[in-house]
């Protein structure tokens, strides 16, 4: 459930229309996520596939290595986020106008009103629930952007995001479920488009199987940089030091994913 | 006053209105407009990218 609606948060939180906003965060209300928003739509989006985005997977980082990085990371990138829009006012911060802050609440109120309907015992199920959306949605960050990486232009600047910048799935079961948010490399290029208008792109990477089947490996790490470790290599022709590594692994990765091995 | 335009997603910075969500009051005109503000409905672009409308 939470899944299924975290995912459906993602698709509406990325619309113009303020209803669709709110409705974004209702859905992320359950599992204590709401910051997510904040942090996707302005820091994950205009970061993804650099080293500073810590929603990005790298090579070499299991996806162990990685739950605990994205899920600080994008906590604190959020409430960062917010400050400015307040600072340039002369605000505080400490504000209900807070989009972190009143996400949270919302959950506190919807969490609250469960508790007092179902009593304590539901406690866990709660718990639960909210650890098995916020790990999914993270592990299906991990497959969604392993090893890329925008490279830097003259100025100093990341290079526009493009579609070769995310991996692509297309298999059609899990695509009718999640809104097609395996055509991850369009959203990334455009991120207000609509789900239905997602389109394949022949440069983006392209993961091996669906998401279910990809997160099963993610599990498993040696497994997964046997399998995904040569499409990063070959993703970037051959050169992986074009690719996100992992720093602690960057010398071992790149002694044994060359063009010749 | 002039307008600006997101070269990503159609999304339109008009000196008038401002942004007050983004701490923009209406008036605010674009050269105050911080360089690394990015587009608030895309996040893909930056205010170098806009152009004028």
């Amino acid at each position: 459930m939470a899944g299924i609606g975290i995912n459906t948060a993602h698709e509406l939180g990325h619309k113009k229309e303020k209803v669709e906003r709110w409705l974004a965060k209702i859905a992320l209300a359950q599992s204590f996520y709401g910051h997510f928003y904040i942090e996707h739509n302005r820091g994950h989006h205009v970061r993804v596939a650099t080293p500073e985005d810590p929603a990005s997977s790298r090579v070499g980082e299991t996806v162990y290595a990685f739950l605990p990085r994205t899920v600080v990371g994008s906590l604190k990138n959020a409430w960062r986020l917010e400050q400015p829009r307040f600072k340039r006012r002369n605000q505080s911060h400490w504000s209900i106008r807070n989009d972190v802050l009143n996400a949270w609440l919302m959950s506190v109120v919807l969490w609250a009103v469960l508790l007092v309907v179902f009593g304590i015992a539901i406690l866990p199920y709660l718990l639960l629930q909210a650890a098995v959306g916020i790990v999914l949605l993270e592990i299906v960050n991990y497959l969604e952007h392993y090893g890329m990486l925008r490279q830097k232009e003259h100025t100093g600047r990341w290079e526009r995001v493009r579609p070769g910048h995310s991996w692509n799935s297309n298999n059609i079961a899990t695509n009718v479920l999640l809104y097609h948010l395996q055509r991850h490399s369009d959203h990334h290029a455009n991120p207000t488009r609509r789900y239905q208008a997602l389109r394949d792109f022949e440069e983006a990477p392209v993961l091996p199987t669906g998401y279910a089947g990809m997160i099963l490996l993610a599990l498993v790490p040696p497994l997964w940089f046997r399998v995904m470790d040569p499409r990063v290599l070959t993703h970037f022709d051959g050169d992986m030091s074009r690719a996100n590594i992992q720093p602690s692994r960057r010398e071992h990765v790149l002694a044994t994913q060359s063009a010749s091995a | 006053m002039a307008r600006f335009r997101c070269d990503s997603c159609d999304y339109v910075y008009d000196e008038n209105a401002g942004d007050p969500r983004e701490g923009f009051p209406p008036g605010t005109p674009w050269s105050e407009v911080p360089d690394d503000w990015a587009c608030p409905d895309c996040g893909v672009r930056e205010k170098i990218d806009f152009v004028e409308s």
